[in-house]
């Protein structure tokens, strides 16, 4: 018994590390999503970007640095079959604000603002910025609760893959 | 936790020094402060138990950005290869590992020198020795023999190979080489770019990048904090934390209102306050940078 235990528990650990390795790269496939004419346009590979499994219905969240001088686009997917829900996300960053407390004295904190949401953007799958300074962002991606992962492994499973594509180019202003 | 709870006290304390040294900065002066509630341990804690997987951008990014803003080579800034002889731990040898990456993340961005394949075979085989040789490529020195002198196409090359290797670490459950590479890739990218400078400008955008470095490095803290009970690790992150309270006090704080504006189909994203350089955040820095950077080569 104790030997048919650990030769499953040996199978599910392949199994998770070969999906884990199956979506190392799905951020690749997010420009699938784009039209073509942004497909066509020259960006360079981020390698901020991110794939990971994740749970459906989950949130997945992850931080990056854009640098003042690049233009920047991001773009999420999921490995999710088509006609499954599109993938909701929010762009964030850390204000440092002032705040007044109860007693009128004045603190200061951290506090997260969004920046866009691309649910008040027809649920675009990408969003092209750029920062005046270099900024720290946060991401959180609503991996859709249903739909199956087009990875046959992942079926039957209640996990996706997930991929942040970050791209860059040289900005508009750059140098002295 | 000791640790942790060590880290946010010390980046709390930093930051009232810094607002106390920085009144000039402050947009509204009548507004005296009473408190500072940033990085606490409940905010960073929430952080990580949901599970925010923090990026760092690679050397190759950096040097690249530099190079564009109007960086100019120099040589004499990496570590030489006679050195290699000095790394006999895994310790020394993982920083190490970091450390000649950066350097040929530079050399292939700046075109310097024309030791790239030398130190390429040298990472190589530290990576051999590190048990992480998986993360190369079989056909990867011909590749770069083949293109031996495009610095466009070595740039590349060493760009893959550094994300590869850090995919092939993540992967394969080598969080602790991966955190050591990465910490020794950042002290030696820093040090290169600080040495870049000859004075002091106001605005000059190669000294804003190294203040950059500030947010890289929470970045990078946050990342190699998975791996703190590691002795070599934790040791790495207390070298990491002493140059973040550098930057933290020397740098000033400016308060600044988010803006978020629409052009031509892209967003424009400004403001939500930010640290500056000064004269002498830019000499404490570079300081600080090349002791720690002394300690990891020699």
């Amino acid at each position: 018994m104790k030997k048919v235990l650990i030769f499953a528990a040996l199978i599910i650990g392949i199994v998770a590390i070969e999906a884990y390795a199956q979506c190392r790269k799905t951020h690749y496939f997010c420009t699938s999503l784009l039209s073509e004419e942004q497909q066509k346009e020259y960006w360079t590979l981020n390698n901020q970007s991110k794939s990971a499994l994740f749970e459906k219905g989950k949130v997945y969240k992850m931080s990056f640095i854009a640098y003042k001088g690049f233009d920047y686009r991001i773009s999420v997917c999921t490995d999710v079959v088509e006609g499954g829900d599109k993938v909701r996300f929010d762009l964030q960053h850390d204000a440092i604000v002032r705040v007044k407390d109860e007693y009128g004295n004045t603190n200061i904190r951290r506090q997260r603002e969004t920046l866009y949401k691309n649910a008040d953007d027809n649920l675009s799958p990408t969003v092209e910025f750029s920062v005046d300074e270099t900024k720290k962002f946060y991401i959180d991606v609503n991996v859709p609760a249903s739909g199956e992962s087009s990875d046959r492994k992942l079926k039957t499973t209640d996990n996706v893959c997930v991929g942040v594509l970050i791209e860059h180019k040289k900005g508009q202003k750059l140098g002295f | 936790m000791k640790n942790r709870n060590f880290y946010f006290g010390i980046t709390a304390l930093t930051f009232s020094c810094l607002l106390v040294s920085c009144g000039g900065e402050d947009t509204d002066n009548n507004n005296e402060v009473n408190n500072v509630v940033l990085d606490t341990l409940e905010n960073l804690e929430s952080n990580n138990s949901s599970g925010v997987h923090y990026s760092v951008p690679t050397p190759n990014e950096l040097f690249e950005i530099v190079k564009l803003q109007g960086g100019k080579k120099e040589s004499g800034l990496v570590n030489p290869l006679e050195n290699r002889e000095n790394y006999v731990e895994t310790k020394e040898k993982a920083l190490a590992f970091g450390v000649y990456s950066a350097d040929l993340a530079y050399m292939s961005c700046f075109g310097v020198g024309t030791e790239f394949l030398k130190y390429m075979k040298t990472i190589e085989e530290m990576g051999d020795e590190l048990g992480i040789s998986g993360a190369f490529d079989e056909d990867l020195m011909d590749r770069i023999e083949n293109n031996e002198g495009d610095t466009d196409s070595l740039f590349a090359i060493s760009n893959e190979t550094y994300y590869d290797s850090y995919l092939y670490l993540e992967e394969n459950e080598k969080g602790t080489e991966l955190s050591l590479i990465m910490g020794g890739g950042y002290i030696e990218s820093l040090y290169i770019i600080c040495n870049l400078v000859d004075k002091y400008k106001e605005g000059d955008p190669i000294i804003e990048k190294i203040g950059d470095q500030k947010l890289v490095l929470e970045n990078l803290l946050e990342f190699v904090s998975k791996y703190q009970d590691d002795q070599a690790v934790q040791e790495m992150i207390n070298d990491l934390i002493s140059l973040k309270e550098v930057f933290e006090i020397s740098m000033e704080f400016k308060e600044s209102e988010t803006n978020v504006e629409k052009s031509n189909g892209k967003l424009v994203l400004s403001g939500g306050g930010s640290y500056k350089m000064t004269e002498q955040a830019l000499k404490d820095i570079t300081a600080k940078v090349t002791e720690l950077r002394e300690n990891i080569i020699n």
